[in-house]
């Protein structure tokens, strides 16, 4: 590329040039067949590894424990690579990585953003202290060197290892049988029949699907997105608690703008993840009916609400903030930012929070919520929670809101709520799947909206089902049985029984409605 | 539905009856009854998130 096409770009996204052209120069499949035998030869170092019976079939008890002690052995390795770079290197290098990279082997948008997001939790737990770096607040450069790009390049194939032994991990709990073959002598292959091969395809595509999550571990609907990449609305919705939430989306030309308020240039550029707001008045209206126990969820959840209500006002009013969150997921702060905001923002919006969710703790700073993170917030790659909000470079802070969104779902998790709460819970969701209904062209009529709740008899009065939510629209009428199940850490990490109960339930009440609807 | 009508329910000036059931997140599922098209596009067992897509677009 020539330095003339380079000053086109918008700086610093030449570095993603840089870095995206040195990749290109790269064999990545050589990389990955390299870097693969190297952590191959690794495991079978090991004594578990020649200690396992390799001519018999692995029950699936068996195989999540083998695969788990591949796990924590691939984790170790690549603890210690990570030392290469400090944690801010790495995260600056790792969201300059294209998908490419992590969709070697792999046409899934979704097994990219899953490989990179355990790349970006391991690197995390880098000991090395970060150089001086080139540059200042968002325009922060490191090495862009070949030989350096390589090295993220081979430790990127790392997390993708990783990655498939946690997919196996996760098939295991799907109830499959793994036997060790010519072509997998170390990771076994799994022994699915068609028809489940078909199943996690359909599973896996559907779920590539979804650009904004819905913060499922609450078993409810709790979130509502505004204003998906319109920035220049950027603003709180009078009487509705918002705040902001930034998801990795596919890459896509998007406007944008830099510079201060008042002398905005607005430009195109490739987007790679997309500020939202989200209003919270579903998760205010759930929380009036529970006491959440655990004071540390409390304390952790109140930092992250009012860090992430606080970047609002604060994207809206810095020249490179929305550029630089749209391109990398992360802002750079300093000390002047942290003044601004806890000048500008200080007690009131901790105030508001209160009102709006009493049973949370808003008792931070906006200072002291960000040391907090760094104090309490544990990433962890099984099961995958998100990396660290907070990576330090000198006096900057690496402030990473695609972390604290996921962080945000990882601790709304009612998934061990049971009882009184687990009926509010179910009832919330209810609530929240009819007002979707109503809020589309099926919003029934008043007649039809009568049968919401209603257990409907047959003409012997024998009980038929109940109506949880109900649409219609012209001679077409829709019922919507709702499963307000929460889908834990657990669920997610593949556990056999967890996977199993929610599936049996889910099959179940797709059969019971077969053959309620089926002619006698 | 077996009848139209019930002791406490009459649908019969409805032609098509859609019957859906909802999750928050997508969940896996690997039943043939599960994994059917009720209607085209639209899953029987299906997250919020498509149901809401579904509705919008339809």
């Amino acid at each position: 590329m020539e330095e003339k096409d380079l000053d086109l770009i918008p700086y610093p996204d030449r570095t993603t040039v840089v870095i995206a052209a040195h990749i290109m120069n790269m064999d990545l499949d050589s990389i990955f067949y390299e870097v693969t035998e190297e952590l191959d030869s690794l495991i079978k170092g090991h004594q578990f590894y020649k200690e396992i019976d390799k001519t018999k079939c692995l029950a699936k008890e068996a195989a999540v424990s083998y695969f788990r002690n591949c796990h924590q052995v691939l984790v170790d390795y690549l603890k210690n690579y990570s030392r290469r770079f400090s944690s801010v290197e790495w995260l600056w290098y790792l969201r300059r990585v294209p998908n490419e990279v992590f969709s070697v082997g792999s046409d899934s948008k979704v097994t990219a953003g899953r490989r990179r997001l355990i790349a970006e939790i391991i690197s995390s737990m880098s000991t090395k202290i970060c150089p001086v770096a080139i540059g200042q607040e968002n325009n922060i450069l490191f090495s862009t060197d070949k030989e350096d790009i390589w090295e993220v390049i081979a430790f990127c194939v790392g997390a993708i290892y990783l990655y498939r032994i946690e997919v196996k991990i996760r098939i295991a709990g799907k109830g499959s049988k793994f036997r060790f073959t010519e072509n997998f002598p170390v990771l076994p292959e799994s022994l699915v029949d068609e028809h489940m091969n078909y199943a996690i395809d359909i599973y896996d595509n559907r779920l590539e699907q979804v650009n904004f999550a819905y913060f499922g571990r609450t078993g409810t609907v709790v979130a509502e997105f505004y204003e998906k990449n319109k920035h220049e609305k950027f603003s709180t919705k009078s009487g509705v608690p918002v705040i902001l939430g930034v998801f990795p989306v596919k890459p896509t030309i998007h406007e944008t703008y830099i510079g201060p308020v008042g002398s905005r240039k607005t430009f195109s550029m490739i987007t790679n993840y997309a500020p939202a707001l989200i209003a919270l008045n579903r998760l205010s209206k759930l929380l009036h009916n529970m006491e959440l126990p655990n004071i540390a969820v409390r304390e952790t959840l109140g930092a992250l609400i009012t860090l992430l209500k606080i970047m609002i006002p604060a994207i809206h009013r810095s020249a490179v903030a929305l550029y630089t969150i749209e391109r990398t997921g992360y802002y750079v702060a300093d000390d002047k930012f942290i003044n601004q905001q806890s000048k500008s923002a200080g007690k009131t919006i901790n105030q508001e929070l209160e009102t709006i969710f009493p049973t949370i703790c808003f008792d931070k700073t906006i200072e002291e919520a960000l040391f907090f993170f760094e104090e309490t917030i544990e990433p962890s790659t099984l099961p995958v929670t998100g990396a660290p909000i907070i990576r330090r470079q000198g006096t900057l802070m690496f402030i990473d809101l695609i972390s604290a969104t996921q962080w945000l779902q990882v601790l709304l998790d009612f998934s061990n709520y049971s009882g009184g709460f687990a009926r509010t819970r179910s009832l919330h969701f209810e609530d929240s799947v009819q007002e979707i209904i109503d809020s589309t062209s099926w919003i029934p009529k008043d007649s039809t909206r009568e049968l919401i709740r209603r257990q409907l008899r047959d003409s012997t009065d024998s009980f038929i089902t109940d109506i949880d939510a109900i649409g219609e629209k012209g001679n077409q009428l829709l019922i919507v049985s709702c499963k307000g199940i929460a889908f834990s850490g657990n669920y997610d990490m593949g556990s056999y029984k967890t996977v199993r109960n929610i599936r049996t339930e889910l099959e179940e009440a797709a059969a019971h409605w077969i053959q309620i609807k089926k002619p006698s | 539905m077996k009848s139209k009508k019930g002791k406490n329910f009459d649908f019969s000036k409805f032609n098509k009856i859609i019957a859906v059931v909802c999750t928050p997140s997508l969940a896996f599922v690997a039943s043939k009854e599960a994994l059917e098209f009720e209607e085209k596009d639209l899953r029987r067992v299906l997250p919020v998130g498509e149901l809401n897509e579904w509705l919008e677009s339809h």
